[in-house]
C-alpha cells in the first residue's frame, strides 16, 4: 500500500519539480515566484470556502457545482493579477509566468492530494483509486501554468484577465459535467488532458505573439 | 527594501507564525479541537439520527490524521500566505508610502480579518445550523483561535523588518539569488 501511495505522490508532482527546476535553471526566474503562487493559491482558496459552505448550504446541488467551478477562476485569476502586477512585470515574463503557474498547481497539488494520500496511505484506498488524481494533478499543473501566462498578458490588455476567469471556470465546469454525465473518472481526465495539451499547444506556437 | 525582499521577510514570519501554531496545536489546541469533535459528534448525531458512536469514530479518526498533519502542514501553508502578505506590505509602504509600523499593522489586520474572522462569521452566520451551533459552543475561544495566526504574522513579521537578528543576513543577501 505504501508504494503504491508513493508512487501516485512522485507521479503527480515529479514532472512539475522537473519543470519548475529547468524554468528556475535555465530562465534564471527567482524562487519566490513559486512560493508567491502557492501562497496566491491557498488565500484564493480560504477567502472563497465561507462562499463555498454558504452556496452549498442554500443552492441546489447542480446549481452550486457551476457556482463552485466559476468561483475559482473568480478568486484565483486577479490574485494572479496581484501577485504579477506587483512583482514580476519586468523580466522574463514568459519564465516568471511559467514559474508562478508551477509554484500555484504544484501548491495545490501537495495540500489536496500528496497530504491526504499520505494521511489515507493505511486505509483501503488501492493505487488505481489513487491514480487518476495523480493525473488530474498533472493536469491542472498545465492549466494553472496556462492561466498565468494569460494573466501575465492581462498586465497590458486586460481583457485577458477576463478570458482567464473565464477559461478557469469553464474548464472545471466541463471536468463537473463530464464526470457527472459519464460517471467515468478516467473518461473525465482525458478529456480535460486533451483540452488542457490542446491549449497549451496552440499558445506554446503563439507564445511571441502572446508575451512579445 | 525591493519587492523581493519583502516578500522574504513575509515568508520567513509566515514560517515562524507557522512553527509557533504548530506546536500551539501539539501543546493546547489539539485538546479543543478534540473537544469540538465531541461537540459536532453529538449534533450530526441528533440532527441525522444516527448513533453517536459511528459519528464520533469517524470524526476521531479524521482528527487523528488531522493531529500528524498539522504541526507539519502550519509552517508550509503560512510561508506561502506570508510571502503574498509581504508583498502586500511592500505595496503599503511603496505605492500608499505609508511607515514601516503602519504598514505592518494594516498587513496584519488584513490577514486576520481575511484569513481568520471574516470566513469564521460567514459561516457562523450563513454557513448552516449545524456550524452555527458548534461556533457559538466555541466562542468566544474559537473567534481567538482563528486570529492567532494574524496576530502571530504581525509581530513576527515587525520583529523580521524592525530588529536585526539572524535574518539579517537573508534579507540582506543578493536579490539575484532569490
Amino acid at each position: 500500500m505504501l508504494a503504491g501511495s508513493a508512487a501516485v505522490i512522485l507521479i503527480s508532482v515529479v514532472p512539475g519539480i522537473i519543470a519548475l527546476t529547468y524554468v528556475l535553471h535555465y530562465r534564471r526566474v527567482g524562487w519566490l515566484l513559486p512560493v508567491l503562487g502557492g501562497g496566491g493559491w491557498l488565500i484564493a482558496l480560504l477567502v472563497r470556502t465561507p462562499l463555498l459552505y454558504v452556496s452549498a448550504s442554500v443552492l441546489e446541488r447542480s446549481t452550486y457545482l457551476v457556482i463552485a467551478s466559476y468561483m475559482a477562476g473568480v478568486f484565483e485569476e486577479p490574485v494572479r493579477y496581484v501577485i504579477l502586477r506587483s512583482s514580476a512585470a519586468k523580466g522574463d515574463r514568459l519564465g516568471s509566468a511559467i514559474a508562478l503557474g508551477l509554484g500555484w498547481g504544484l501548491a495545490e497539488a501537495l495540500l489536496l492530494y500528496v497530504i491526504p494520500v499520505l494521511a489515507y496511505s493505511q486505509t483501503q484506498y488501492s493505487y488505481l483509486d489513487l491514480m487518476p488524481g495523480a493525473v488530474e494533478r498533472n493536469v491542472a499543473i498545465t492549466a494553472h501554468v496556462i492561466f498565468s501566462v494569460l494573466v501575465m498578458r492581462s498586465l497590458s490588455d486586460l481583457k485577458y484577465l477576463l478570458l482567464a476567469v473565464i477559461a478557469h471556470g469553464t474548464l472545471n465546469v466541463v471536468g463537473v459535467a463530464a464526470l457527472e454525465l459519464t460517471g467515468n473518472v478516467w473518461l473525465t481526465e482525458a478529456l480535460l488532458a486533451l483540452i488542457v495539451a490542446s491549449l497549451a499547444t496552440f499558445m506554446a506556437i503563439r507564445r511571441n505573439q502572446l508575451l512579445p | 527594501m525591493s519587492y523581493s525582499k519583502s516578500a522574504l521577510a513575509g515568508v520567513l514570519a509566515g514560517l515562524l507564525s507557522g512553527i509557533v501554531i504548530g506546536l500551539l496545536y501539539v501543546v493546547a489546541l489539539s485538546g479543543f479541537v478534540a473537544e469540538l469533535t465531541v461537540e459536532l459528534a453529538k449534533l450530526i448525531s441528533s440532527a441525522y439520527d444516527v448513533p453517536y458512536e459511528i459519528v464520533y469514530d469517524q470524526l476521531s479518526g479524521t482528527l487523528s490524521i488531522v493531529n500528524v498533519i498539522a504541526p507539519l502542514a502550519y509552517p508550509l501553508q503560512y510561508a506561502l500566505i506570508g510571502a503574498v502578505f509581504g508583498l502586500l506590505q511592500h505595496y503599503l509602504m511603496t505605492r500608499l508610502r505609508m511607515k514601516l509600523i503602519a504598514s505592518t499593522l494594516l498587513t496584519g489586520v488584513l490577514f486576520t480579518l481575511l484569513l481568520g474572522l471574516i470566513p469564521l462569521i460567514t459561516i457562523h452566520y450563513f454557513g448552516g445550523p449545524l456550524l452555527a451551533v458548534v461556533i457559538e459552543k466555541m466562542s468566544p475561544s474559537i473567534y481567538l483561535y482563528s486570529s492567532l495566526p494574524g496576530i502571530l504574522y504581525t509581530l513576527f513579521l515587525g520583529i523580521v523588518r524592525c530588529v536585526r537578528g539572524p535574518w539579517s543576513k537573508v534579507l540582506e543577501a543578493r536579490p539575484s539569488t532569490y
